[in-house]
């Protein structure tokens, strides 16, 4: 059936399109960074990581390694900003969770973070354990689930479906579209940022002659609400706000 | 007994006999009750400072003088002092009991005198009053002896000033003592500086000299600062400052002749007393919201470095680690930083030292923490952080400080002495050992991939995700159509007609092969019938070959094709009802016109 072989031909180009697009050109250069790390050349370690990040590549090992070079080099804010990208990308993993946890310590800036509520910190654990592709794919899987059992039960009558199991089906997958939603809400159209200077003014509004609020360290990690002239909004933890200037800080 | 022995003792025994007889005439003429006030005119709202001195030569066993009955004020004892005084080879000794006078009520007061009793003879002091005026009285008088020198308070005053009010815990408060004079002493003033129970104290040197004009009148001023902190929370009183300080005596001179300026060489002059108000702060403690659960102390504003003296060591090898808390505030007091959990290194502690500095009236100054420590594995090892809490008073907020990381490379050493023990964890303890340093990189390849690839936003993804609903939707049309085909009757013969056809086709190939002639022209004549009323939704009883024609007609199928129906329909009849003689074709021909019949149909209709 001519049906039939369209599916299959979408679901290989939809394959090729999620695998990802090796970069295989610039695992040479991968390797050549840790070479120079294991000498203690991080400098140049730093040059060659981030030249595969222009060229538009990335992985989790990649942030990861540049972050441990950053924060060789005492670059704490750039540091805390590769390792948080190398979780983005890899949220299980404990090196990544371990040097993001380590180099935060350093951070001058201690950001009182009101109290969360139990249920709020299981849905935060959830959100910080998987990546939006592993949440993505979760819903995506409770989709073609759904309606292969609405297909077999109410349309084919193929079998009989208990109604729990398809009421859990599809509440399952509401669930889990909603999280995707939400996590794609928080890891790619939020945007958030880190401090990378050593210090710099919080002002009160986007120029110079604004008066300062407070000083903010490197390391310092803030949402972005919107920019100005050079400057952006930026919201903190505590819920905090102030205009902070672009050149000090990094989008992460 | 000795001889020497004998001869001492008759040394003593002589001298015994030639001071004895005189000690008991000197203690008992020269008892003295002395009463005096800081000032003779105070406000309703402040205080007045009684101190009663006693004083006898060669009594050290003085009573504590009664006060006279002050039902106007409330009487607060604030403590007492003893001078012992040797003056002509006679030993005095005198006692200072200071009281601090709150007055309840308005208007002059008498005080009238103490009274001690010595050796069974009572003594009696001078008498005084106290002017109480509604409100302030204004600046201090000069008490005592001061207005028989006929010096005012107007040419002499001291003056305690305090920069707070109401200081924080372990806050600097700046006390300054001014002492303004418009005359001319006869001597270096001594100052007594004030009694600060409850706080540290620390110095501001050096002292200020300077003019400053008061009502017309210009006052050479010196100013001693001492800077305060307070070591607890309530209300805590600064004592009076003293001066005493030798003036021309005016009044004598006014009765004198010109030979006066000869008595300004060479008088003595009179020792005036001047004091200053005792000064009361009301400490604050320290905020509980948002204290560290680390705080241990530490008022001011402070800042916090740390250093290594080596980064490169063996194993074993020591390595000073000296942490300095600069900046402003009681540094002294300044707790010793957190050091972070340094599992790879035993850790001994050094010195702790301070120096103190002032900066514009601030005091403050390097408190440094020193340690050895000694690394007990090789690899690279992160120091810190080091946190320093501390409460910042002009903040009013805590606040936490955290030194930058060190590195430090440690190597295993060639000769590693035996004499280390190895670090070996108490087996049974559980193990919560913080990290000393990043994890290393990763080095087993990795998967690079394009940036900005969002699965759940990539137009494939989201194409994919129409499948299954283009499958529900594909899976309705089909149930439908069935549904249709079984509900609707002519529908379903039409869709049926050809598979029908073929059934009968194949069954007619099987009695071609037989001898049963009747039964394969019949089944000839009945499949086209059937065919067509199939097609056409009749009654295949009812169908004539007239009624074909017609119908094919109606559904404008070529000629040829009618032809070649109707013809097949009545070679078939003609075959079933002659017995198959005299057939015009053979049941082979009739098959295969059948066939093209059927395939011509059902390309047609």
């Amino acid at each position: 059936m001519s049906r039939g072989r369209m599916m299959i031909v979408l679901v290989l180009m939809l394959m090729a399109a999620i695998s990802p697009v090796r970069g295989g050109a610039f695992d040479g250069d991968f390797e050549k960074g840790n070479t120079f790390y294991s000498t203690g050349d991080y400098a140049n370690a730093i040059t060659a990581y981030q030249g595969i990040l222009n060229a538009g590549y990335h992985s989790s090992e990649l942030y990861y390694n540049l972050g441990d070079a950053c924060f060789r080099t005492g670059q704490l804010g750039r540091a805390i900003l590769y390792y948080t990208r190398a979780k983005q990308l890899d949220p299980r993993d404990e090196d990544i969770q371990a040097n993001l946890a380590f180099a935060r310590r350093f951070a001058i800036d201690k950001i009182e973070i009101t109290e969360e509520t139990i249920l709020l910190e299981y849905v935060n654990r959830f959100f910080d354990t998987f990546s939006l592709n592993e949440i993505t794919w979760m819903a995506a899987l409770l989709y073609l689930l759904t309606a292969a059992a609405i297909l077999a039960h109410y349309i084919y009558r193929w079998f009989y479906l208990p109604k729990p199991v398809i009421v859990l089906l599809v509440s399952l997958f509401v669930l889990t579209a909603v999280f995707a939603g939400v996590k794609l809400d928080r890891d790619v159209l939020t945007r958030s940022g880190v401090v990378l200077d050593q210090q710099t003014e919080v002002k009160n509004g986007p120029g110079d002659d604004f008066t300062n609020q407070f000083t903010a360290h490197a390391g310092l990690m803030f949402t972005i609400e919107r920019e100005e002239s050079g400057y952006y909004l930026v919201d903190f933890e505590n819920r905090l706000k102030g205009w902070i200037v672009k050149s000090a800080v990094a989008e992460i | 007994m000795s001889i020497g022995r004998i001869y001492s003792a008759l040394v003593i025994a002589a001298l015994l006999a030639t001071i004895l007889p005189a000690a008991p005439a000197v203690a008992q003429t020269d008892v003295s009750i002395r009463m005096a006030l800081d000032r003779s005119r105070i406000g309703s709202n402040e205080t007045a400072v009684l101190t009663v001195a006693i004083s006898a030569a060669g009594q050290k066993q003085l009573p504590e003088p009664k006060l006279p009955p002050l039902p106007q004020f409330d009487i607060m004892t604030a403590g007492s002092s003893t001078n012992l005084q040797i003056i002509n080879g006679q030993v005095s000794y005198s006692q200072n009991y200071t009281y601090i006078l709150t007055p309840k009520q308005v208007g002059t007061f008498p005080i009238y005198a103490a009274s001690a009793v010595v050796n069974g003879t009572r003594y009696e002091s001078n008498t005084l009053s106290l002017e109480v005026v509604k409100g302030s009285a204004g600046s201090q008088t000069i008490p005592g002896g001061a207005a028989e020198s006929g010096v005012s308070s107007k040419d002499l005053f001291l003056r305690a000033e305090v920069d707070k009010r109401n200081p924080y815990v372990d806050e600097q408060v700046t006390l300054s003592v001014k002492f303004f004079r418009a005359i001319k002493l006869l001597s270096n003033p001594d100052y007594v500086p004030p009694q600060t129970p409850g706080f540290w104290t620390s110095d501001i040197p050096p002292q200020k000299q300077y003019y400053q004009t008061i009502d017309g009148r210009d006052y050479f001023v010196v100013e001693v600062r001492t800077a305060l902190f307070p070591t607890a929370p309530g209300k805590l009183t600064i004592g009076e400052a003293r001066v005493t300080a030798a003036v021309p005596d005016r009044s004598r001179r006014r009765n004198r002749d010109a030979f006066g300026l000869f008595d300004d060489m060479f008088q003595q002059g009179t020792n005036v007393e001047v004091t200053s108000s005792p000064v009361t702060v009301d400490v604050r403690p320290l905020p509980a919201e948002g204290k560290p659960a680390e705080f241990s102390g530490g008022v001011g504003d402070y800042k916090i470095s740390a250093a290594i003296d080596k980064n490169d060591v063996e194993v074993n090898e020591a390595v000073n680690l000296s942490v300095k808390v600069t900046g402003q505030g009681n540094i002294k007091s300044i707790p010793e930083p957190t050091l972070p959990v340094l599992d790879g290194f035993r850790v001994e502690k050094g010195a702790s030292d301070f120096k103190i500095s002032n900066l514009d009236n601030q005091m403050g100054g390097v408190k440094s923490f020193e340690y050895v420590l000694i690394p007990r594995q090789s690899g690279r090892q992160t120091i810190g952080p080091i946190t320093l809490n501390y409460f910042d008073p002009s903040k009013r907020a805590y606040q936490s400080l955290n030194t930058a990381p060190m590195t430090l490379s440690v190597r295993q050493g060639e000769l590693t002495t035996g004499a280390e023990i190895p670090y070996n964890p108490v087996s049974g303890q559980t193990l919560d050992l913080k990290a000393t340093d990043i994890r290393f990189i990763k080095t087993g390849g990795t998967h690079l991939y394009r940036k900005g690839r969002v699965l759940l936003t990539s137009p494939l993804f989201i194409t994919f995700l129409t499948l299954p609903l283009l499958a529900i939707a594909g899976g309705m049309i089909d149930v439908r159509r069935r549904r249709r085909l079984s509900e609707d009757v002519g529908y379903a013969r039409l869709r049926r007609a050809n598979a029908v056809a073929k059934k009968r086709l194949k069954k007619a190939a099987e009695l071609l092969a037989g001898n049963d002639d009747a039964a394969f022209y019949a089944e000839i004549s009945g499949m086209v019938l059937q065919y067509i009323a199939d097609k056409f939704n009749q009654s295949a009883q009812g169908l004539t070959t007239d009624r074909v024609d017609e119908l094919l007609k109606e559904a404008s199928a070529p000629d040829s094709l009618r032809e070649d129906t109707l013809n097949v329909v009545r070679l078939a009849d003609f075959g079933r009802f002659a017995g198959g003689a005299g057939a015009e074709v053979t049941k082979e021909m009739l098959f295969e016109k059948v066939r093209n019949v059927i395939i011509g149909l059902e390309e047609t209709l």
